[in-house]
């Protein structure tokens, strides 16, 4: 019978006697665990081996360098405030004569700091920041410490490296 | 459907001596103000007496008016505000009924006795606004502690815990907190002894695994008989309705996925819809199919759980393994899609974050293929159990009239033979367009609930098949001034178009004056965001209206007479969320 788009009424028959046995039914059920034994496991031996991660998937922060390797962040501010857990904090300094292969713009970030604890990672700091700057990794995760403020990631832990600006074929343009 | 017009007159002609003050609101629902003095009246009389009744109280809810923009909206003055949503499922219509209450802490009579699930709506009013409630049985703070002082939804509140000076706990405070703890059966409205026993008190959670998370439930035993049950919720409560009021219309959207942490996008999808009704956004049917989408995804997810929870809660402990590695196959199309998992955090307003995917296809035809014979075992290994069957047939029954006096919807409502689907029955978001069976139980018991359950994920890989099949071309994002954030290539062309941009990213949208509530089938029932704007970058008042409250507070009525181990099936078909619950 083919229903569509109509009220479906499911049946619920009364009990027969072999099935008020229950033994039957342990059987049943333990003969489908046991054949779950001899298929491929679906765990995974976390920390040892990790989960491969989709390609959207928002992970730890980078804030990334332009094609020259200065950095692009400008702090303007704007992921601060468009973090919805308040979650970023930042100063401004001026760039000095001399800095332009440093910082992109005149401006930049002297500290930027996220808080790995507050963060949701929510993805809206990569959507707010008009530099394409900060950037949410599809590879990484925060890792598990025991500190507290070790989750507060300061510019050290979250500007990428010099040798692999803009080398990262993982960071694509989300938004 | 009857026409609002004809409405008016009939309580006109009955109450010739009420004045009664329309209202017109965003989402065309008919709202009308009416005097303090009568509403217990015009409420019966909505609900017993009128051409296809209101028998449904949806929901119940204030608004501190106090701080309100009235220069925007022209609504009836009034310090509080307590109002009202009934629903006719003969007439398939709401009604919005406002009552203005005026003073610092004013009160209004209580509508207890005209519906069973007014009671914990109006404790919820209570606590967290300061109005009481004349003749109301039990007046007591349902989700702050007991020792809270001030009531939170009052503009007055503070919002942040940095508002309110750092958290201290002296000796006198710690031994008031102890105090209070204290387990007096009376203040539960319980009895100690009855004429010939004993009884015995004995709380379930909060911590309990059968509980399904933080929830206490005090039981009054007679032996192993439940003679009355009272859930104690509130544990999980973190304000998110007052969040509401501080985040911008946009910074909202990742609260709401944690309302019902199960049904991830779901939740986006109620709140946005509501503030789409606001803003006036009518999104492009690609947005519509790939919300429907995703959505269903969520359906199943969340309904894997509740599956497996169940099996386990009654005793079968290899099930949970199995559909909790199935919902990770879901999980990969939902991170595939989303980015995140169980807070997607995704849909946006006017649209999504981001257009599907390369290879959405392929993921999502693998799951199709995938699952229908997953479920086709869990048939054999749970539902065609004899002890299964033995556990839950039969137990926990309600009937269809039962069920809309204490305000159940979703699955709950449809084991009891109704098919009321607001998916169907007022389509949201194009789900009009497709075709899918809304499976029904009769007897009204946990063996119905979970068959209505089960059938539902078969009927939502339907939906998601057809809108693999049939994906619309076109944006991903409407073409309106207040999508938020505008497609990328509108924006920091030049410094007009990156002063936009800073002005909607740092303050948000400026969502029009009005009011607007969306109503969706969600994974575990009828929600709501109800929301009201006042022309500002922050919603005024954002009320969250959630299946799971309602279904909660009906336990003690139907646990009654049962033992302990059948408190355990009903708990579990249910299929709450705590964060649900207490939001
Ligand atoms: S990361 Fe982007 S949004 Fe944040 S301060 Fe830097 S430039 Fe601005
Ligand atoms: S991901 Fe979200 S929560 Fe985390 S820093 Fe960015 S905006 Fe804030």
């Amino acid at each position: 019978m083919q229903l569509t788009n109509r009220k479906k009424v499911l049946e619920q028959k009364p009990m027969t006697v072999a099935e008020k046995m229950y033994l039957p039914a342990i059987f049943n059920g333990l003969s489908i665990t046991m054949r779950h034994f001899f298929k491929k496991k679906p765990t995974i031996q976390y920390p040892e081996q990790t989960r491969e991660f989709g390609k959207e998937f928002r992970g730890l922060h980078v804030l990334r360098r332009d094609e020259q390797g200065r950095e692009r962040c400008t702090a303007c501010g704007l992921c601060a405030v468009a973090c919805p857990a308040e979650a970023i904090t930042m100063v401004a300094g001026e760039r000095k004569k001399g800095e332009e292969h440093l910082y992109r713009e005149e401006k930049y970030a002297v500290s930027y700091e996220i808080n790995m604890l507050r963060c949701i990672f929510c993805g809206l700091c990569e959507e707010a920041c008009p530099k394409e700057a900060v950037f949410l990794q599809n590879d990484k995760t925060v890792p598990p410490r025991f500190e507290r403020d070790e989750f507060i990631y300061g510019k050290d832990r979250l500007v990428e490296p010099l040798n692999q600006a803009n080398s990262k074929d993982n960071i694509k343009y989300r938004y | 459907m009857k026409s609002n017009r004809v409405i008016l007159e009939q309580l006109q002609s009955r109450f010739s001596d009420a004045t009664f003050t329309e209202q017109t609101t965003k989402d065309e629902i008919f709202t009308l103000w009416i005097p303090l003095d009568q509403v217990q009246k015009i409420l019966r009389y909505l609900k017993y007496e009128i051409q296809s009744p209101f028998t449904f109280l949806y929901d119940l809810t204030a608004v501190d008016e106090r701080t309100r923009n009235r220069s925007t909206n022209h609504v009836p003055h009034a310090d509080f505000t307590l109002v009202y949503h009934l629903f006719s499922y003969t007439g398939n219509c709401f009604i919005r009924i406002k009552v203005g209450l005026f003073g610092e802490y004013p009160s209004a009579p209580s509508i207890t006795s005209l519906w069973a699930n007014a009671n914990w709506y109006e404790r919820e009013v209570f606590d967290l606004f300061g109005i009481k409630f004349e003749g109301h049985p039990h007046l007591a703070r349902i989700l702050m502690p007991r020792t809270w002082e001030g009531h939170p939804l009052r503009k007055e509140h503070p919002a942040r815990a940095t508002e309110m000076g750092p958290f201290r706990l002296w000796d006198e405070k710690e031994d008031r907190e102890q105090e209070a703890l204290l387990f007096r059966p009376e203040e539960w409205g319980l009895e100690r002894q009855s004429e010939d026993s004993d009884f015995m008190f004995m709380n379930i959670g909060p911590q309990h695994p059968g509980t399904h998370g933080v929830l206490r439930i005090i039981l009054q035993l007679d032996g192993e008989d439940i003679v009355d049950a009272v859930p104690e919720i509130g544990f999980h409560h973190r304000g998110a309705e007052k969040m509401g009021e501080r985040q911008s219309w946009h910074t909202y959207i990742p609260y709401t996925d944690r309302v019902d942490y199960l049904g991830g996008v779901m939740n986006n999808l109620a709140y946005l819809l509501a503030v789409e009704k606001l803003a006036g956004i009518e999104v492009p049917e690609r947005v519509k199919v790939i919300r429907v989408m995703m959505c269903e995804f969520f359906r199943i997810a969340s309904h894997l759980v509740w599956y497996g929870t169940f099996a386990q809660d009654l005793g079968q402990l290899s099930p949970v393994f199995y559909m909790f590695s199935d919902r990770e196959k879901v999980f990969q199309v939902v991170e595939a899609v989303c980015g995140g998992r169980m807070h997607p955090n995704w849909f946006r307003i006017g649209g999504l974050s981001q257009d599907l995917p390369k290879g959405w296809e392929t993921l999502v035809q693998n799951f199709l293929d995938y699952f229908p014979k997953r479920l086709k075992e869990y048939d054999a290994m749970v539902l065609k159990n004899s002890l299964f069957k033995a556990r839950t047939k039969g137990i926990g029954i309600f009937t269809l009239e039962e069920a809309i006096e204490w305000g159940v919807t979703g699955a709950n409502l449809r084991a009891c033979g109704s098919d009321w689907d607001f998916r169907k029955k007022r389509p949201y978001s194009g789900y009009e367009f497709f075709d899918f069976d809304i499976p029904t139980g009769q007897n009204g018991d946990c063996y119905d609930r979970a068959l209505v359950r089960v059938e539902e994920m078969r009927q939502s890989l339907r939906i998601i098949e057809q809108c693999l099949k049939h994906m619309p071309e076109g944006s991903y994002k409407a073409d309106h001034p207040l999508t938020t954030p505008p497609l990328k290539k509108h924006t920091m062309q030049d410094i007009e178009t990156l002063i936009t941009h800073f002005l909607n990213v740092s303050w948000g949208p400026v969502i029009p004056a009005g009011e607007a509530m969306s109503c969706i089938e969600a994974t575990k029932g009828a929600n709501s965001y109800y929301l009201i704007s006042d022309g500002n970058t922050s919603p005024y008042r954002a009320r969250i209206r959630t299946p799971s409250f309602p279904h909660m507070q009906m336990l003690p009525y139907i646990t009654r007479g049962y033992t302990v181990a059948d408190l355990l099936s009903i708990l579990g078909a249910m299929d709450y969320v705590l964060a649900d619950i207490d939001r």
